[in-house]
């Protein structure tokens, strides 16, 4: 049985909105990253996990967050973890501090095309959060799409970044992932989900 | 045959994404010795590498370093994709 319903949480206020979906599918999975990983050990959430919700969360960002296990929270993964619910779940719906992407209908698996939509300035530190996740796509065979809003653009424009975002942008382009400039917010591009940051 | 994979340094995502091209470089049946210095790698690289369908033979403590012991069993795919574009592309 495909998983239902995947959803990616990297903004602490985005628990209960998340759970309440969670709830409403059989078959659910949640992913906590960035400050999403704040809520580790929310009473709401451990009641989703005891009820049979599959939740991890980015143990890099737990770590960074002084983030400690939680008896009955959610399992420390990785970015794995997010990149194979991204592949996997036929609906999408991603939480990520800006927009809230919810994708559904297109067909999960190897392959699928997804959109990392970048939203903010490109020294934001969201926009290193959106490139790590986006090698982690890349690392279970989806196909990457960065698409570069305006408030973002300086990344396409010289090198002079984190290291973390420079390094990303560089194994991105290295495995044969795109990065597409766009002049306006509503710009769509051909995709099967997108994640915006 | 056995190769060894210092990840010393590194993090998530990258100590996945490095084995995996490590491993497309070797042949079914090799051995590869994965070491890792960042404590959610040792549980998260073998959990990751048996749901790919390789073989993860042991993992150790070793100071403050893990040893990941893997055969590869089956063909990642990173590196086909990247010469794949390169060829359109070149």
């Amino acid at each position: 049985m495909a998983l239902e319903l995947g959803i990616l949480v990297a903004d602490a206020a985005m628990l209960g909105r998340a759970l309440d979906l969670a709830r409403n599918v059989d078959e659910a999975q949640l992913f906590l990253m960035d400050d999403g990983v704040r809520v580790a050990a929310d009473a709401r959430l451990r009641a989703a996990i005891d009820d049979g919700l599959d939740a991890s969360l980015c143990a890099m960002d737990a770590e960074a967050r002084a983030v400690a296990p939680v008896v009955g929270g959610p399992r420390f993964g990785s970015q794995w973890d997010h990149a194979t619910m991204v592949r996997d779940a036929v609906r999408v719906v991603a939480m990520t501090g800006g927009r809230i992407d919810d994708s559904d209908g297109a067909t999960p698996g190897p392959g699928r095309r997804v959109a990392i939509r970048l939203t903010r300035d490109a020294a934001d530190p969201k926009v290193a959060q959106a490139l790590r996740s986006a090698v982690g796509y890349a690392s279970v065979d989806l196909s990457v799409i960065v698409v570069v809003e305006p408030p973002a653009r300086a990344l396409l424009q010289h090198d002079e970044h984190a290291p973390a975002v420079v390094r990303a942008v560089a194994t991105l382009r290295a495995l044969g992932h795109r990065f597409v400039e766009v002049a306006t917010t509503n710009h769509r591009v051909s995709c099967d989900l997108e994640v915006s940051w | 045959m056995t190769e060894t994979l210092d990840l010393a340094g590194e993090v998530c995502p990258y100590t996945f994404v490095r084995t995996k091209l490590r491993l497309e470089e070797l042949p079914l049946g090799a051995e590869l010795h994965i070491l890792v210095d960042h404590a959610p790698a040792a549980d998260n690289v073998p959990r990751s590498l048996v749901a790919e369908g390789q073989e993860v033979v042991s993992v150790a403590a070793e100071g403050t370093r893990w040893r990941i012991v893997v055969v590869k069993r089956s063909e990642p795919h990173l590196m086909a994709k990247r010469r794949n574009s390169a060829m359109k592309s070149g």
